[in-house]
């Protein structure tokens, strides 16, 4: 029984982290089709803003709150300054967000040092099923599970979302439709960048804020959304499914680096036998 | 009401409109007319506003629109159905409506079922993906989509094309029984001459990027007129 509950936890976490650092990008890159080489960076920022907010004294929740709100709205101003001209120019795209990615950790190398962060939660270890686990990993899990009813909530059932999906689908027949795909754009762009400095503010206080903590998740962000497939949303939860339980169950029982090494693994033969991810037979989703 | 003067207007530097002018008043339908490669899109497409003509105007009601976007335009009920139809694939029937509804300028709820109740077939089909109707079921609802934004004018661009006799003469009922009991004009560009003489009040010939001449429907009776558009298509 004991046993079972590991796994359930270690599987839980593991998906939940999955979830936080590549949701954002399921929006940007997934639906957008923006390969946004500073999505760690944002991730790291969110870390960051969280990090600044709590030493100005605002509780805890209220600074990764604040946190997802700053990113959103550095991502706002750099999808309206660079990434909007660069719409459908993949490599152009690549260089110009690889830029933006290395000034973000110039400059919070610059201000706030190349050593690490964090901000404790205060939490004790609390009893999961017979199993003492830090209370804080299952607000993240929690968290995680939020984030991704409400992202889905909002693209499937608001009158936003579906103007979202259509201006995704075909901007032109959006446009003379009457829809600002231009405030879509920014809109999404916006959304992904604020859900990935949240992401970054609710890894703090387990894992700390550092400049270069970006390029840790940014490859594994990019393997779920790719082995997602065409349809982001479901693509990305299938995929954070998947890898999750390989990770959380290769973790407990052997090690970490076997985990990641074991879900890379995964991923090569997976996309060898499902070129089109996960979701690429599915007619219908998000 | 609409009225465009001396458009130039094409892709890149090359002008496809040479000058064209067109002026369609209140519930006029306009059938427009001519041979591949004659400018015919490229009037819709330069109407609508997806293409930024290099000199001309383009007015509604008086009010100077040639330098609005396109969906600056479909507010002002200015509304579109392009060639091909371009139906959001992955949207179901009803998404599909919504989204012609949702930015409309009249934003008020029930307009879609309000415009389904002229189209029965597509009551069926409210949850199907847009992507997986037949090309007819597509066409009207294209044209459906175009109408939940109420528009003022719709421009119909070769809604014949590829599609089935027994829903092209559904079209055209629906067209003729929306005339007479609304204000809306349309600009209909059609290959079909059954089509276009059943519709339009007028018909404009474009040749080489301009309006060479008009026809009233009854001209095109004439088997020398019509000899003149034989093999087009």
């Amino acid at each position: 029984m004991d046993s079972l509950m590991v796994y359930v936890y270690q599987i839980a976490f593991s998906f939940s982290i999955l979830i936080l650092i590549s949701l954002g990008l399921a929006l940007i890159f997934g639906m957008m089709k923006v390969i946004n080489l500073a999505q760690g960076e944002f991730l790291m920022l969110g870390a960051y803003f969280c990090v600044l907010g709590s030493n100005l004294g605002l509780p805890l929740w209220l600074a990764m709150f604040a946190a997802g709100l700053g990113v959103g709205l550095v991502g706002v101003i750099v999808e309206r300054t660079v990434i909007r001209f660069l719409y459908g120019r993949v490599l152009d795209t690549l260089l110009a967000t690889w830029g933006i990615s290395l000034f973000l950790m110039g400059i919070v190398t610059t201000i706030a040092g190349p050593q690490s962060q964090s901000v404790p939660s205060n939490m004790g270890p609390v009893n999961f099923g017979g199993l003492n686990v830090p209370g804080y990993s299952l607000v993240m899990i929690v968290a995680a599970l939020l984030m991704l009813a409400g992202t889905y909530a909002i693209w499937r059932f608001t009158n936003l979302g579906l103007l979202v999906r259509g201006t995704m689908q075909n901007p032109e027949m959006a446009r003379a439709l009457g829809t600002n795909t231009s405030m879509i754009y920014m809109f999404t762009f916006g959304f992904g960048s604020a859900i990935t400095g949240l992401a970054g503010a609710l890894l703090v206080p387990l894992f700390g804020a550092s400049p270069t903590m970006g390029s840790f998740y940014i490859s594994k962000a990019f393997i779920t959304v790719i082995s997602g497939g065409p349809w982001p949303l479901i693509g990305t939860v299938s995929a954070s499914g998947l890898y999750g339980v390989i990770d959380g169950v290769v973790s407990y029982e052997l090690s970490p680096v076997l985990a990641e090494i074991c879900v890379l693994f995964v991923a090569v033969v997976m996309l060898r036998l499902l070129p089109q991810g996960i979701t690429g037979r599915m007619r219908k989703g998000i | 009401m609409l009225e465009a003067k001396n458009l130039i207007s094409g892709y890149g530097a090359l002008p496809i409109l040479h000058g064209l002018s067109l002026r369609v008043d209140d519930n006029e339908y306009v059938g427009i007319l001519g041979h591949n490669g004659m400018g015919k899109t490229t009037l819709m497409r330069t109407l609508i506003g997806h293409i930024k003509p290099m000199s001309g105007s383009i007015s509604l009601d008086g009010e100077p629109i040639t330098d609005a976007g396109a969906h600056k335009r479909a507010r002002m009920r200015i509304g579109y159905v392009p060639q091909g139809r371009e139906i959001f694939p992955s949207l179901t029937v009803r998404e599909n409506l919504m989204m012609g509804a949702l930015s409309g300028a009249e934003k008020r709820g029930g307009i879609v079922e309000e415009v389904l109740a002229d189209f029965p077939r597509l009551e069926r089909l409210l949850d199907r993906n847009g992507g997986a109707l037949s090309g007819g079921e597509q066409q009207l609802l294209a044209i459906a989509r175009c109408l939940c934004g109420r528009p003022r004018v719709m421009l119909l661009d070769e809604p014949t094309e590829g599609i089935q006799p027994s829903i092209i003469d559904e079209i055209a009922d629906l067209l003729l029984a929306i005339r007479k009991r609304s204000n809306m004009s349309i600009v209909l560009v059609e290959q079909n001459l059954d089509f276009i003489q059943a519709l339009s009040d007028r018909v404009l010939i474009i040749h080489r990027g301009n309006v060479t001449r008009t026809l009233t429907a009854n001209d095109l009776n004439d088997p020398e007129v019509v000899n003149e558009f034989v093999g087009m298509g």
